[in-house]
């Protein structure tokens, strides 16, 4: 089992807690895993991605290549697009429903024609993350754990030992992110067998 | 509905819990990695100064609370306070950045001219390695300059060890180890294991008795050395001779453990160290490696022997070809190295696919491909929305002031976003520089130039320049803007920071006066108006002048916003908003026609944007929202 995972989003979504969630119960499982928090000036509003390396046998650079990743997970639609040319051919790119206009256009500094379209195609799935927390009663912080539970879902993890290892870290996880990583968790296999995505 | 690996899996996983396995392992950061390892070789105190990537690994250490560890006011009283502490014979680290290792420059050189009493590492962090904002400076040089030894992990679990064996390395030859980090061997996160190690390759340490403590810098002891020495003399307990311990140290290395060969069975070998050990192994397993955990001294033996069983030999190392030189200095000419890699100013940026890329290149003779350029547009760091920064720099910019910016959270402000400061230097070198520009113009000062710095940046080295000035009779203009934390790093404290515990606080604006400034003013600088016209009066005046505007960093501190802006139809669409830099107001194109609005999930209500629309335009909801 070989599972490259790429998070991404900008600084203040929380990125890196959601990629250390997805270290953390990787590590819990006794899988080999890597986690590389790739970011630049850690500002609100910077770019911010963290690459996941999981797997049965050994890993040695913490680093995905590109064209390697099997799942993007993106809060965000610009940075969905700038690390699209790490997936695989048939990888999964989760995106959430959401776009900040990166502020070189804002300030035309950047002159390129750059928009936020996504790939048309079938392994292209636009979730609208906000809504879906606002439906189920969870604050617009839990972002970042709903799509950790999303992960989790398609790593294939049970949800008893999933939430056995939650429940052994409660010091990091509190009651909310609890509760949104269930709720991505269940949205992402009820998805799957609706055949949404 | 889970599949059927999936219940295996959690049959297996009840099993595992039932037997209760214990673990001996622990999943962390390289940077808390140091910390750990620090701990576990027992060491009496750690200080640093904040400056990332390592930040975290005296974070870990303070928050620990098994260990005494302190943030110090800057890298060169942290490096001399750990050094203290192993002079007295106990174990000591320093933490810092590769900026701030030059700030400790002076103590670290002449420190390898004594003999500590106990282990002393230095970690410092390099800022390479990362997607972007690099600074190119790599640490491996002071190393190289003063004799000491550099040691370079690559994995969390190395960082752990590593920075075990510097104590030890340290003891046995009583000199400072620097272990280098770089920007993404401080941030990867894996597990590590807590293993007994067997150091007796390093010897032990011969410490000196209480009563014949001596410790000399390099110079004192060349004098010494070279103008009084005769055999049995008293000054014999001087004779440190750091020559002879470097060749001891040369020799040492060929045996360390730490410098790995894993046999290949190809005819390419790689010599390499760090990160980008496990960047060739990704894509060459196959091939021999000669991996180099201690890059300097440098084992000549182990790497002669390597060389001779491989046609070709490629050295990857970042940036500076350290190593390379070294190696191609034993007259060997099968070595590649920034014949394919570049080096500095023009060298590449490391990945596994670009190694992978060149190396196979060069073997196949394939043309090399060019760096693709970005498609989707960077994103500028800017502050956050509501910084108090925002305020003092839009001030500065309607006046037409020259500015002269500190770094860290002030240095954005140079940037075209916000395209308020004039000069951004280093630490602490506003005051500094205001001066110069005071001198160069003599009696006409045509020029009005302010300095803008932060509270963290006072009390590392700022005080000093605003302490020349006055000494020298030069009435700058000062503007400090006081957060109560260094807010660039994550809000780590400094001697004026009010915290609930016991830390007794100095104030800025006390400090200021003590030292002789003229004038010394504090101001909320949330209160546009009288803001504007205290900085109007006060760069009038012919007095040198501190302005300290004071507010706490709302990030650090603000958990309720008191509200959010909103721009209402009396807008005329000038864009003023927009040009102070706050990152919450933003526009969108609608019939060809530019609309602004103001992002009520970023905004925090602090009104900047309402005292500068000229058509009072933006109106303010009061609405208590958390988070």
């Amino acid at each position: 089992m070989d599972n490259n995972i790429i998070v991404c989003g900008i600084g203040g979504q929380g990125v890196l807690f959601a990629s250390n969630i997805i270290g953390m119960v990787a590590y819990a499982l006794k899988w080999n895993v890597k986690v590389a928090d790739l970011m630049g000036l850690g500002q609100t509003g910077g770019s911010v991605v963290s690459h996941i390396r999981i797997s049965d046998g050994q890993i040695y650079a913490p680093r995905i290549s590109k064209g390697q990743a099997d799942i993007i997970v993106a809060f965000e639609k610009y940075e969905a697009k700038r690390y699209l040319a790490y997936l695989k051919k048939d990888g999964e790119l989760l995106v959430n429903d959401y776009q900040l206009i990166p502020n070189t256009i804002l300030y035309h500094l950047d002159c390129s024609s750059a928009d936020s379209e996504m790939p048309g195609n079938r392994h292209c799935f636009i979730v609208p993350g906000y809504k879906l927390l606002t439906e189920r009663k969870i604050r617009a912080k839990c972002l970042n754990t709903f799509f950790a539970g999303m992960i989790f879902s398609h790593l294939g993890i049970g949800i008893h030992e999933l939430s056995d290892i939650l429940d052994e870290n409660r010091d990091r996880i509190n009651d909310e992110n609890f509760k949104s990583i269930k709720a991505g968790y269940y949205f992402k296999v009820n998805a799957k067998q609706d055949a949404l995505i | 509905m889970p599949i059927n690996g999936q219940r295996v899996r959690e049959a297996q996983y009840v099993k595992r819990r039932k037997r209760g396995i214990q673990m001996e392992t622990f999943f962390c950061s390289g940077n808390e990695a140091i910390g750990r390892g620090a701990i576990k070789a027992g060491i009496k105190i750690a200080c640093g100064y904040p400056g990332a990537p390592i930040t975290p690994a005296l974070e870990y250490l303070i928050n620990s609370q098994v260990v005494d560890a302190q943030w110090s006011v800057n890298e060169k009283v942290a490096f001399d306070t750990a050094l203290g502490v192993s002079i007295c014979g106990q174990r000591s680290l320093a933490v810092m950045k590769t900026l701030g290792l030059n700030v400790a420059a002076d103590a670290l050189t002449q420190s390898a001219g004594g003999f500590l009493n106990g282990g002393m590492v230095v970690a410092v962090a390099d800022d390479t390695g990362r997607d972007e904002g690099d600074d190119d400076q790599d640490s491996r040089f002071y190393g190289v300059m003063s004799g000491i030894p550099v040691l370079e992990p690559g994995s969390c679990q190395e960082a752990y060890d590593f920075t075990r064996w510097g104590f030890e390395i340290s003891e046995a030859f009583g000199i400072p180890v620097l272990i280098r980090m770089n920007s993404v061997t401080t941030r990867i996160k894996e597990s590590v294991t807590d293993s007994t190690i067997d150091f007796s390759v390093a010897g032990t340490m011969q410490k000196q008795s209480a009563g014949e403590l001596f410790f000399g810098q390099k110079t004192i002891l060349n004098i010494i050395r070279f103008g009084f020495i005769e055999k049995n003399s008293r000054l014999r307990k001087y004779d440190i001779d750091f020559r002879e311990r470097f060749q001891k140290l040369k020799s040492f290395s060929e045996n360390l453990p730490l410098n790995e060969v894993i046999p290949g069975n190809g005819r390419i070998g790689f010599i390499t160290s760090g990160i980008l050990y496990q960047y060739c192994r990704e894509y060459f397993p196959d091939a021999g490696y000669l991996k180099l955990g201690m890059i300097h001294p440098l084992p000549e033996k182990l790497i002669s022997e390597f060389i001779q069983g491989y046609e070709h030999v490629f050295v990857v190392e970042e940036i500076y070809p350290i190593i390379e030189n070294a190696i191609k200095a034993l007259k060997f000419t099968n070595i590649i190295g920034r014949e394919i890699f570049c080096s500095a100013p023009q060298h590449l940026h490391m990945t596994p696919e670009l190694i992978y890329e060149r190396v196979d290149g060069y073997i196949n003779k394939k043309p090399v491909k060019h760096e693709e350029t970005p498609e989707i547009p960077v994103r500028l760091p800017q502050n956050c929305p509501g910084c108090p920064h925002l305020f003092t720099y839009e001030i500065l910019k309607r006046m037409g002031v020259s500015v002269v910016s500190g770094i860290g959270c002030c240095g954005l402000s140079a940037l075209p976003i916000m395209n308020a400061s004039n000069v951004v230097q280093s630490m602490g070198s506003p005051p500094s520089i205001i001066q110069g520009f005071y001198k160069a113009q003599g009696k006409e000062q045509n020029l009005q130039a302010v300095a803008v710095f932060g509270d963290g940046e006072f009390w590392h080295s700022g005080i000093l320049g605003i302490l020349d000035a006055v000494y020298n009779g030069n009435k700058i203009k000062v503007v400090i803007l006081e957060n109560n934390v260094i807010g660039m790093t994550g809000g780590q404290s400094h001697p004026s920071t009010v915290t609930k515990g016991e830390k007794p606080r100095l104030s800025i604006k006390n400090m200021c006066k003590a030292i002789g400034v003229e004038s010394v003013n504090e101001i909320d600088p949330y209160n546009y108006r009288s803001y504007t016209n205290l900085l109007k009066r006060e760069l009038a005046s012919d007095k040198s002048s501190v302005i300290i505007a004071k507010r706490k960093c709302p990030r650090i501190y603000q958990k309720v916003k008191p509200g959010f802006c909103y721009i209402t139809s009396n807008c005329v669409r000038c864009g003023k908003c927009m040009l102070s830099g706050c990152a919450a107001v933003s526009k969108k194109s609608e019939n060809g026609a530019a609309n602004y609005f103001i992002n009520p999930q970023l905004c925090v209500g602090c009104r900047l944007c309402q005292n500068i629309c000229p058509k009072k335009a933006i109106a303010f909801r009061g609405v208590r929202l958390h988070g």
